[in-house]
């Protein structure tokens, strides 16, 4: 028991801040019915601005905290709950690229503010302690645990014993019912996202310590509080706290139990296999229904007009001459059209089919290793290529099933956490980096093409993107595309019809790991080598925002998209890394804002022409984002039994 | 009032549709549909009438297998299909409309209508999720064009439903059922939206498929002229419970059913103003 307990207290105090951080995520979450996948991001902010003041500006550490806590957070709570309140009525897809927007917008800014270095962040609780059976627990330890053992408590308390707290608690059960408790829901919401921007602030603060200063470990790490919200089934707060300490406990026992790669990267992974468990096994009934899917407006078919030849010709002849005009870019190109390919399969899921899939990177680096491996057996390139493909596919066949159960966040959250997984466990194998085989591929010799020379793989290049893009058009067009988008928005009818709508899913999830597995086989032949590193979830996250940045079109915003996140990089070197991170960020979350406000926006624009000068009127903003009022909710949809 | 135990057999064994016997659905602790005798043969319009919660969506979803009841059992033509899935309910006959409208808006009408057919010669076959054979495409196509112009929506083939109004989608949703090649259809408050003139075109469009293709309908309404005026015999609900049944004439003169009612007339008159 004794070897046991320094593992059982570091877990019991880092499970008690991933459960302070599940507490505010939960509530914000319920209260607003926006998950917030950016909640790290705040709570690395928070560390950071808690670092400036402390450390640099050496004020006290508990004022400094305080300051942090009531301003920082509070102000980002109600600025949270300002723009939420454009989302609460949109699709999962548009919430899911806000707050992944927000994590790219926070790395990226405090990249560039403070560098990308890990910062030593000194310790500012007291490191003296006790001894308990002869393990010394530190004071600082003590503080973090009753820090976040009274936050729950006072929470607590607050939701039972006041008038607010009350309407919340109803809130969080059934948020419909906001506006029958007689509260102002936009002032609910406020305390929520302020509460939840807090508690975020605080648990930043306290982990930051033990992690060091660096803002993409902070985001991932309070994301850890997504395993605390899973237990509490994203409803109940006791159970979350409790949740939070489980996870913390699990993670630091598998750092005892397991220290040979590649199950050394079970503890990183543990609050997600917990995630995933829970979401596998819990009865749906128990989590909080999701919302439709983002349904496009009808557009009007192009398909037959000449201007849509005519773009296709240009587009056509561009792409042949790039090798002769791009000159030393012509790698960037390269690079570009190989992304188009990547970026088309998780445009399949995303516009096609309506899945949210977080972890698209792990299907591409899948590709690639299966590639480098395949081609160190010996098998020919093009075959290689192909197989690389359709190994990668049954993999991603594997996700499709528990997208039967889920969707939306729910699927959001399961794919980053096999994303996390995949990197931390997966990659380390044999199977993947981890094994004595270079991942590498030299060029392609096919027949009397030579792809040794950077044109002609380009050309190479160009050949399997026109191969995908085909192949994905016609799927589009076909029976299967029209189930896929039916799938998306009236899955119950087409049960209620007879399909197996299992089928239907695993057929286009194997299809987008296809398409993501010859990418990924790609890029490891351009380069001639990857690694595992390269191929982090955080990639994933942002392949997702530079989609959605690009419209809801699947070929042409999958094409926009590579020239945008591979391309023009290559062209403009003006740009750091963390200040390219930081506009995409930003352009998801405005590109989320005009999907959520389309209709809104598109009125509202309409307005303004014919009525110019008529002042009354409502911005679309504010109109969308009405909450129901309680006649609706009585009369309205989903009542009847 | 208890069912007539004689009606229910008799009816069964002469043309059996839909029958569910002693049928309840608990959600948690609250017992939404409670020990319910239902019997609706081919070849006839049976209603289902009850105020607001008074299990009729509860009963639907629980005879097309979207919802797992506690107790009874349901047969579908003959055949017990308890322990089967919503999926392979459809593929032995049963077809069901919804309250909310599901339809795909950024199709077409006609697209709509075909896709209840196309899922269902789908089924569970993997390759024709891919492609269907040639003489089954024919088929869906007929059936399609043959139900576009029953339900008088010919004329919108080509239209996204985005652009139609709610009585015109109740028509697509209805027309994909038919064109489904069902035995027997569950219409779940198909004229809600729809105007007087629509509510009585869509009696009639219900009548005259019932009479030519001899199927069975079970129909969940809320409005009483259209119920009275379609249905052959009607079931009353309240509470979970049966309270009555009995041809519309009975139904119309029942005290029962008046006070059932009286209820979800008023605040039917307030919930919509």
């Amino acid at each position: 028991m004794s070897s046991l307990l320094p593992f059982l207290i570091v877990g019991l105090v880092s499970g008690s801040l991933y459960g302070l951080a599940g507490l505010g995520l939960v509530l914000s979450y319920r209260t607003s019915g926006v998950f917030n996948f950016g909640y790290g991001a705040i709570a690395a902010a928070a560390a950071f601005v808690f670092y400036t003041l402390h450390v640099t500006n050496g004020l006290a550490w508990p004022l400094a905290g305080l300051i942090t806590m009531a301003i920082f957070g509070l102000g980002v709570g109600l600025l949270m709950e300002r723009v939420t309140r454009a989302l609460t009525q949109s699709s999962e897809v548009v919430i899911v690229a806000f707050t992944v927007g927000i994590i790219l917008a926070v790395e990226g800014l405090l990249g560039i503010q403070y560098g990308d270095v890990t910062r030593y962040f000194p310790p500012f609780l007291p490191a003296s302690g006790f001894k308990l059976d002869g393990v010394l627990i530190s004071w600082g330890d003590v503080i973090c645990a009753s820090v976040a053992l009274a936050a729950a408590v006072l929470l607590y308390a607050f939701l039972r014993l006041t008038r607010l707290g009350t309407a919340m608690r109803g809130v969080v059960d059934n948020p419909t019912l906001v506006s029958l408790t007689g509260e102002r829901p936009v002032r609910v919401n406020r305390v929520a996202w302020g509460i939840g921007c807090s508690f975020a602030a605080a648990a930043g603060i306290l982990l930051a310590p033990t992690l060091g200063l660096d803002a993409n470990l902070l985001t991932l790490l309070v994301v850890q509080a997504f395993g605390a919200c899973a237990i509490g089934a994203f409803t109940n707060l006791p159970l979350t706290y409790v949740g939070g300490l489980v996870v913390g406990v699990a993670a630091s026992f598998a750092t005892k139990y397991f220290v040979l790669p590649p199950w050394d990267g079970l503890s990183p992974a543990m609050p997600f296999l917990i995630l995933i468990v829970v979401l596998l096994l819990a009865p749906l009934r128990f989590l909080p229904k999701g919302r439709p899917p983002l349904v496009m407006a009808p557009r009007r078919s192009m398909s037959k007009s000449a201007g849509r030849r005519w773009i296709l010709v240009i587009a056509g002849a561009v792409l042949l001459v790039i090798p002769w005009v791009s000159g030393t870019y012509l790698p960037a190109w390269e690079s570009g059209l190989t992304y188009m390919i990547i970026f088309s399969s998780l445009g399949l899921l995303l516009w096609t089919a309506g899945e949210i899939s977080l972890c698209a990177v792990a299907f591409v680096a899948l590709g690639a290793t299966t590639m480098a491996h395949l081609h160190h057996d010996g098998v020919p390139w093009l075959l290689a290529l192909l197989l690389a493909g359709l190994i990668t596919a049954p993999v991603g066949a594997l996700i499709a099933i528990p997208a039967v159960r889920l969707s939306g966040i729910y699927l959001a959250l399961l794919t980053l956490g096999f994303g996390i997984f995949m990197q931390e466990v997966v990659f380390q194998s044999a199977l993947m980096f981890g094994a004595p085989v270079n991942v590498s591929t030299p060029r392609p010799n096919l027949w009397f093409i030579h792809g040794t020379s950077d044109r002609t793989f380009y050309y190479i290049i160009v050949v399997c993107l026109l191969a995908a893009f085909g192949l994905l058009a016609l799927v589009q067009r076909s029976q299967l595309g029209r189930l896929l988008r039916a799938m998306a928005e009236t899955p119950r009818m087409l049960v209620t019809n007879g399909l197996n709508t299992i089928t239907t899913r695993l057929l286009v999830f194997s299809l987008s790991a296809f398409v993501a597995g010859v990418g990924g086989a790609l890029m490891v032949t351009q380069f001639g080598n990857v690694e595992g590193q390269n191929f982090g979830p955080e990639q994933s996250l942002i392949l997702v925002t530079v989609l959605v940045i690009c419209g809801t079109r699947m070929l042409l915003g999958a094409a926009i998209a590579g020239l945008l996140y591979a391309v023009l990089p290559g062209y403009v070197h003006s740009f750091t890394v963390d200040e390219q991170t930081f506009a995409f960020g930003l352009a998801a979350m405005v590109a989320a804002l005009v999907l959520a406000q389309r209709e809104g926006l598109a009125a509202w624009i309409r307005e303004k022409a014919h009525t110019s000068d008529n002042r009354l009127e409502v911005s679309p903003v504010r109109d969308r984002a009405r909450i129901h009022t309680p006649t609706e909710v009585l009369t309205g949809s989903g009542i009847g039994l | 009032m208890s069912a007539p135990a004689a009606t229910l057999t008799a009816s069964t064994t002469a043309n059996p549709g839909l029958s569910v016997e002693g049928l309840s659905v608990a959600y948690g602790g609250n017992v939404a549909v409670d020990k319910v005798d239902l019997d609706a043969p081919l070849g006839r319009i049976t209603g289902l009438i009850g105020p607001n919660g008074a299990g009729k969506t509860t009963l639907f979803n629980a005879a097309s297998g979207l919802l797992k009841p506690s107790q009874g059992e349901i047969a579908l033509l003959g055949a017990r299909v308890t322990s089967l899935g919503p999926a392979a309910r459809a593929r032995r006959g049963l077809g069901r409309t919804f309250q909310h409208i599901e339809v795909c808006k950024a199709m077409t009408v006609a697209e709509n209508v075909g896709l209840g057919a196309e899922a269902r010669a789908i089924a569970a076959n993997p390759l024709r999720q891919l492609r269907l054979p040639s003489r089954v495409r024919r088929a869906i196509d007929l059936a399609t064009d043959a139900a576009l112009s029953t339900c008088r929506i010919g004329d919108l083939a080509a239209r996204q439903v985005s652009t139609l109004s709610t009585g015109q989608r109740r028509l697509v949703e209805l027309a994909r059922v038919l064109a489904g090649g069902y035995s027997f259809l569950l219409l779940d408050e198909p004229s809600s939206g729809l105007d007087d003139d629509e509510t009585s075109r869509f009696g009639e469009i219900l009548r005259t498929v019932v009479g030519q293709e001899g199927f069975g309908i079970l129909l969940v309404e809320h409005d009483m002229n259209l119920v009275l005026d379609v249905c052959d015999y009607i079931y009353v609900l309240d509470f979970g419970k049966l309270v009555f049944e009995g041809d519309p004439g009975a139904v119309r003169t029942s005290d029962i059913v008046r006070a059932a009612y009286l209820g979800d007339e008023w605040s039917d008159g307030t919930g919509h103003q």
